[in-house]
């Protein structure tokens, strides 16, 4: 198993495959989320490891000492890590590929997966070069690549501005969580309609390592509602509530019969 | 008669100088011994250490470590060389005083500038939420515990302290405008070298001469000179210090009572000595040294105090040798001790308990979290929390007490410190309770009591001043059988005419009144003012009394002067209970003119058999509550009365037991007597006395007179309020000994079971208890205190006669501390000032001159009457609302805050917080501060007419039903039950954490966001479902501060970067408010959560109305509620009204400074009086 394999050397490199089989089709804007479980997102030492400043761009040979124990990379290497703090560190970095049995690789898109008041306020690029202003920094110490190197493809998609990044630094609420990993490109043919039911495969390049803290991995292709994805806890909510209500109005015009007029 | 008073005369010491002094007297009579306290032969006067301090300990054994002090009065003028310090060699000018004293400087207020912060810290941190929240701030300083940044609790910390040191200044600030009334007062005074000058109260000096006018106050305590009446007498009204209604006799030493004009003043050299300055108001002695004389003995009679006021007398000149703290008013004053209110008592054992629960929480928070760490830390790599602060479980306990501490509404203090501002401005702007008479408003002189005046069980009032205007009227008079009442008028027709005549001549001839023409109008000067009434009541049936001459009195009868020859005066005392005159009268007969109690009148008389009308008449005055005085007269033979002359005569003279023989001989001549009929004498009560008593009763609460007056005035007083009703059965307790009064207070005891067994409960047994104030010291002694206090509590009222300052104190103290129940002071003199401060709320009655008792107090009002409305409306709405805020505001919190501890359950006990970290800070400041002040300042269940007209309702908040334990708990739960809701529904809500169309997650604040919107929501919904009385502040709190938070996170989620601060707020608005979830879930959620309270409140509403419910629904739907009040109790009927058997009452000062028979001897109001200048 690539867990294991991982495990083992963490540098090493392993792929996954995963076939499915979707019953129905997928109609409308399919989005496909990575989902963690056991992983403490919200745990205080973790949330405030980050340094919001050298996000907007404005480097600093010493980054906020929220970052510790990532703030450099070591006693001997005194270079600042960017960016900076646990958080960042511990970035998804799985590679996901969707390919269907009947058209062939899936078009995902890695942008607009980020909020963009986030990518507008709170993450930015040094101004000039990035390669050339990240020179006198470190990446962080899981990483596989430099923080210059996330999307080299797309220079609004790269550096701070990348929207993995992006979507990753947003800390969640719960140890169980989803984020939104691909958006599938329905101007491609064949996908205007959504993503047809038929057979698919899921090719995992292995990077990411769950087994230390028991916790697992999956991927999530939904659909949205109005009301985003599905949850049907609302609903049930309006209806227990409504009957309860319905319940109480008789109930009181029962006491209201017996002694309302006094 | 003898009329020098020279200290050497030793008859005077005899006379009239306590027991203390007989050494002093043994001193005289033998040639002294050289280390004599007053040394009369010695002068100059010349003190070594010796003397000093024997003088010292002459002053009732205070001030033995203190230097007596000596008062110079024109020290330039005496020989230097004779003076004690020349000897030293000193030249250069003499000063004027060898020793230096305080100023007259007179302050009540509670800081003064340079005081204030040390004392406003110490008082702000014995609240202990005070305290803990500094803690907090403390700890948040350290680095990486704190969950919420370093500044969240310290900023509002100090903003709160800020604002309550604002309250603080602004009433302080009254006090000192108060002080400065007074201190800046003006008067006149005689200061050496040079003339009269005014100066403000606050200069006046230890050795000036003040010139006193009458009707004014003492600025200081002093020694009287000489005053414009003969000998050196005068009339003060001690009311403010002892409250004891009859003037009392000042009279200065012969030698002194010469010095009438400034030019005597200036050659007059003399120094006094004195003792240090005590507290007791009785003592005093001291010597005068005048440089060709002996010295003279000074004592109480010779001194003037501070808070005393001029009476009768145009002016007095005093040498002033207590001012300021020293003197025994202030002496008597202890600062205002810092009261608190059962409510903040209350709420500060719950905080302590909350506190515990916190501690308690955050412990096992902690160890829940070292639990997570053994078994998390190492394999969650990706946290990096190896490190010591991470693990560190007291460390972890640190930023779990940070993480919690809001449980304790920080808030809370500061809501209150304002709500009881305004609380005490609407007190002070209340124009029901404007005297518009007086201008007088009330007012609240301290607001940390508003919600105590809603629970009062008790309430002591004094009489003198409070419940009576201190105002005496002739009102009625029965002569043969007919009742006149004033301003009737005469029939000299009638057959009765000539009783009539005799009866009017005798209340003009038989008294000890002085007269004073001043141009047309005679005014006159009584130590009785009971016989100023007579006096003035027969002046107004046409029978003046003109003038007063030693041995006799002018009176015109029906424009017609008779003069009649006073020949003896029999005093008056309380043992006699009657008082009367021997007299020639113009034809030459010898006649006894007698007026006193009915029962000592009527044992006196030659025939009783027509005596029946009188007596009904009598019953009917004293129904009313009137004063009833009989009056009678004999005819004495020139034989008898030769022969009595001179058995008196040796009475007189007598030297042991004078008083009891006085006593007898007086008896052999007050017989046979012929009744003439009975005078009614009014005490005039302030307006709605009755009618508020009636209303207090009414409410359960007790009211207990105590006053410094006489028993028969007392009960008579408490007859006039309604306190005692005919019906009533008086117990009363006199006894002279501790055995006496616990026997007696047995046999009352069981009385009362016996009686009030029939039926009734004891408490509404129809029993009033009076009790003397020498019996009161051994009742209120340690072993007989509890069955005393049972008896009090188990009897109607209580009335307490003859007390003095101190044991209304005690008494108060008393039932302070041994009941549970709130108690109430209400006075308007110094003398009430010990109870006012020891009582749980103390009430002055302000408008009046004195100011002591108001300063002293809590609350002033200008008029008795006031105290219904300021504790049925006032005092009920306070408690109601005080109580609704102190537990909606620790609701709110714990809804609010408890999420926390939810929270750290998903978040691996880490003690991350689920909002963000200043919004945290600003719950309490911004979104939920107004609706607990709109509940505080505004909310009430009834109307203030329906407060004022069913006292009833008070019974509710008397009771202490809106705040106590089970309440709070309920209240606990309730917000945990909220919190429960809140926190849960939202999470199974949100649980996809992809709550847009647009496929993109949210992060922990998006829920964190909605959550805190529904928090908001529903505790301002709740606030909504407890308000009784909306108005338009209620609904700008409750909607603003929803809004108020929606536009926050529009603005906050806009800060970053331009602002560095909330950087995880950056962009939250456009997430949260755009998701149709977060919308939906805004209307179920707090409806949800709220549901089950609306149903309890409306199921309550239908089974289990209160009063309050039921007079507030008749209110809202404009019925009138006496309907409802109908099948509440109903007063019991009497069946047979026993008959008042308390009428008669005579206010006079025994055994002072000059007997009243010698006053009127002084006196020849035909020569002019001196002007004093």
């Amino acid at each position: 198993m690539c867990a294991d394999v991982i495990l083992k050397d963490p540098t090493s490199e392993c792929t996954c495959d995963i076939t499915f089989t979707l019953d129905k089709d997928f109609a409308g804007k399919v989005y496909m989320y990575y989902g963690l479980t056991n992983f403490y997102q919200n745990h205080r030492r973790y949330v405030k490891s980050r340094d919001d400043s050298q996000l907007l761009g404005r480097l600093n040979p010493k980054p906020s000492s929220d970052c510790n124990p990532f703030t450099t990379t070591n006693a001997n290497d005194t270079r600042a890590i960017a960016p900076c703090g646990a958080i960042a560190n511990s970035l998804f970095n799985d590679e996901i590929e969707l390919i269907s049995e009947k058209l062939g690789q899936v078009k995902l898109l890695n942008t607009g997966i980020a909020w963009p008041s986030d990518k507008k306020m709170k993450f930015n690029n040094p101004s000039g070069d990035l390669t050339e202003a990240f020179k006198e920094y470190a990446k962080p110490p899981n990483w596989r690549k430099n923080v210059y190197e996330l999307d080299p493809n797309n220079p609004d998609n790269n550096g701070f501005e990348n929207e993995d990044l992006i979507v990753w630094m947003r800390t969640s609420a719960l140890p169980t969580f989803r984020k939104l990993y691909r958006r599938v490109d329905h101007t491609a043919t064949g996908f205007v309609q959504g993503l047809l039911a038929g057979n698919y495969l899921l090719k995992i390049k292995y990077n990411y390592s769950v087994k230390p803290f028991d916790g697992t991995k999956r991927v999530i292709l939904s659909t949205t509602s109005l009301l985003g994805g599905k949850n049907p806890f609302l609903g049930i909510a309006y209806i227990v509530v409504g009957s309860i209500c319905l319940l109480l109005g008789v109930l009181f015009l029962l006491i209201h019969i017996k002694c309302g007029k006094r | 008669m003898e009329m020098e008073r020279e200290a050497g005369d030793g008859g005077h010491f005899e006379n009239s100088v306590p027991a203390e002094h007989a050494e002093v007297v043994a001193a005289l009579e033998m040639p002294p011994p050289h280390h004599e306290a007053f040394e009369l032969s010695s002068h100059p006067p010349h003190l070594d250490e010796d003397e000093q301090t024997s003088v010292a300990s002459q002053g009732g054994g205070v001030g033995g470590a203190r230097a007596a002090r000596r008062v110079w009065l024109n020290r330039t003028n005496w020989p230097a060389a004779e003076q004690q310090d020349a000897v030293d060699g000193t030249t250069g000018p003499v000063a004027p005083q060898e020793q230096r004293f305080c100023s007259n400087y007179v302050s009540t207020a509670k800081y003064s500038v340079v005081s204030f912060l040390p004392c406003f810290l110490y008082e702000q941190f014995q609240r202990y939420s005070n305290c803990f929240f500094l803690l907090i701030g403390l700890l948040q300083q350290i680095p990486d515990v704190s969950p919420t940044g370093r500044y969240t609790t310290i900023v509002p910390l100090f903003f709160i302290l800020f604002i309550s040191a604002i309250k603080e200044i602004i009433e302080d600030f009254k006090r000192h405008k108060a002080d400065n009334e007074t201190n800046k007062r003006k008067v006149e005074v005689f200061r050496s070298p040079g003339s009269w000058q005014w100066v403000r109260w606050r200069d006046v000096e230890v050795g000036d001469v003040v010139k006193t006018k009458n009707e004014s106050f003492f600025p200081a305590d002093m020694v009287l000179l000489s005053s414009s009446e003969p000998q050196g007498m005068c009339y003060i009204e001690t009311a403010n210090l002892d409250g004891e209604t009859n003037l009392k006799i000042r009279q200065g030493l012969a030698v002194t009572s010469c010095l009438l004009e400034t030019a005597q003043l200036d050659r007059f050299v003399a120094s006094l000595d004195c003792e240090p300055p005590h507290f007791n108001l009785y003592d005093f002695s001291g010597r005068l040294n005048l440089r060709d004389r002996p010295a003279l003995a000074l004592g109480p009679e010779q001194l003037l105090l501070r808070g005393a006021k001029l009476k009768n007398t145009n002016w007095v000149f005093g040498l002033v040798v207590y001012t300021g703290v020293d003197t025994k008013l202030m002496q008597n004053s202890n600062k205002a001790p810092l009261k608190r209110s059962t409510l903040d008592k209350v709420t500060n054992s719950q905080v302590l308990i909350l506190f515990g629960l916190l501690v308690g929480l955050c412990f096992v928070s902690a160890v829940f979290n070292a639990i997570w760490n053994s078994v998390n830390a190492e394999k969650h790599i990706y946290l990096a929390i190896g490190d010591v602060v991470s693990t560190n479980f007291v460390y972890n306990l640190l930023t779990f007490i940070i993480l919690y501490n809001n449980l304790i509404p920080i808030s809370l203090q500061v809501s209150l410190e304002v709500v009881r501002y305004f609380q005490a401005t609407f007190i002070n702007e209340d124009q029901e309770m404007f005297h518009a008479e007086s201008g007088t408003p009330a007012a609240a002189r301290t607001s940390n009591l508003n919600e105590e005046l809603g629970q009062v069980k008790f309430i002591f009032t004094d009489k003198t001043g409070t419940l009576t205007c201190n105002v005496m009227r002739f009102k009625k008079c029965t002569v043969a059988g007919q009742v006149f009442e004033a301003g009737d008028q005469l029939d000299l027709t009638h057959p009765d005419a000539a009783q009539v005549c005799q009866f009017l001549t005798l209340l003009a001839v038989c008294h000890t009144v002085i007269p004073e023409r001043d141009k047309d109008t005679i005014l006159y000067h009584a130590a009785s003012p009971d016989e100023r009434a007579l006096v003035e009541g027969a002046r107004e049936f046409g029978f003046v009394f003109e003038t007063r001459e030693p041995e006799s009195v002018t009176v015109r009868v029906l424009g017609e002067q008779q003069r009649y020859e006073i020949l003896h005066v029999l005093e008056f005392t309380s043992n006699r209970k009657r008082m009367s005159v021997v007299v020639r009268t113009p034809s030459g007969r010898l006649q006894l003119l007698c007026k006193g109690a009915d029962s000592v009148i009527f044992e006196r008389l030659r025939d009783r058999s027509d005596c029946e009308i009188t007596l009904r008449h009598l019953e009917e005055f004293a129904t009313e509550g009137l004063r009833t005085l009989c009056c009678a007269v004999a005819d004495i033979s020139h034989a008898h009365y030769e022969e009595w002359k001179h058995t008196y005569h040796k009475a007189a003279t007598a030297l042991h037991d004078r008083e009891l023989r006085l006593e007898e001989a007086a008896d052999l001549i007050e017989i046979n007597m012929r009744l003439l009929g009975a005078t009614a004498i009014e005490d005039k009560l302030q307006d709605g006395v009755p009618e508020a008593i009636a209303q207090f009763l009414k409410a359960d609460i007790h009211v207990w007179i105590l006053t410094g007056d006489k028993q028969e005035t007392a009960i008579n007083i408490g007859y006039s309020c309604r306190l005692l009703t005919p019906g009533m059965n008086i117990l009363i307790l006199d006894q002279g000994s501790l055995d006496n009064t616990r026997d007696k207070i047995n046999e009352y005891t069981q009385r009362i079971i016996r009686e009030g067994s029939g039926g009734e409960t004891s408490r509404d047994s129809d029993f009033a208890l009076v009790v003397d104030g020498k019996t009161l010291t051994y009742a209120l002694s340690y072993d007989l205190c509890r069955e005393f206090l049972a008896l009090c509590t188990s009897c109607r009222s209580v009335v307490c006669c003859r007390v003095s300052p101190l044991q209304k104190a005690e008494v108060v103290g008393m039932v302070t501390t041994h009941t549970a129940h709130i108690t109430l002071a209400i006075g308007d003199g110094a003398n009430d000032v010990a109870m006012i401060q020891k009582a749980n709320v103390g009430i002055g009655i302000s408008g009046q001159e004195g100011l002591q008792a108001a300063c002293a107090s809590d609350y002033s009002i200008a008029q008795f009457r006031f105290l219904a409305r300021l504790l049925f409306v006032h005092g009920a709405w306070n408690y109601a609302r005080m109580s609704k805020l102190i537990l909606y505001s620790f609701y709110k919190n714990i809804c609010l805050y408890v999420i926390e501890l939810w929270y750290a359950i998903y978040s691996g006990w880490s003690g991350q917080i689920l909002f963000e970290r200043w919004t945290i800070g600003f719950y309490n400041v911004l979104f939920t501060a107004a609706p607990p002040l709109a509940m505080g300042l505004f909310d009430r269940a009834c109307s203030a007419d329906a407060m004022t007209k069913y006292p009833l309702l008070y019974k509710s908040s008397q009771l202490g039903s809106a705040f106590n334990r089970n309440v709070f708990w309920l209240w606990i739960f309730n917000s945990l039950f909220h919190s429960v809701l809140l926190f849960w529904l939202p999470l199974l809500a949100f649980e996809s954490d992809v709550v847009w169309s647009n496929g993109r997650d949210g992060g922990y604040l998006v829920l964190g966001n909605t959550v805190y919107s529904y928090v908001v929501m529903t505790v301002c919904l709740k606030a909504a479902l407890v308000t009784h009385y909306w108005t338009w502040v209620t609904h700008l709190a409750i909607w603003g501060s929803i809004v108020a938070w929606f536009i926050f996170v529009v603005i906050y989620s806009n800060f970053w970067p331009l602002v560095p601060v909330g950087a995880v707020m950056a962009g939250q608005d456009r997430m949260v408010f755009s998701s149709p979830v977060f919308w939906l879930g805004l209307v179920l959620i707090p409806f949800t959560a709220l549901l089950p309270d609306t149903a309890v409140k409306i199921g309550v509403l239908w089974t289990n109305k209160s009063l309050e419910e039921s007079v507030r629904e008749t209110e809202v739907r404009n019925r009138d509620p006496s309907r409802i009040m109908q099948k509440e109790r109903s007063s019991p009927v009497h069946a047979q009204e026993r008959l008042a058997k308390y009428g008669y009452a005579f206010s006079q000062e025994e055994h002072g400074a000059v007997p009243q028979s010698e006053v009127i001897r002084a006196y020849n109001t035909n020569l002019p009086k001196p002007e004093g200048m």
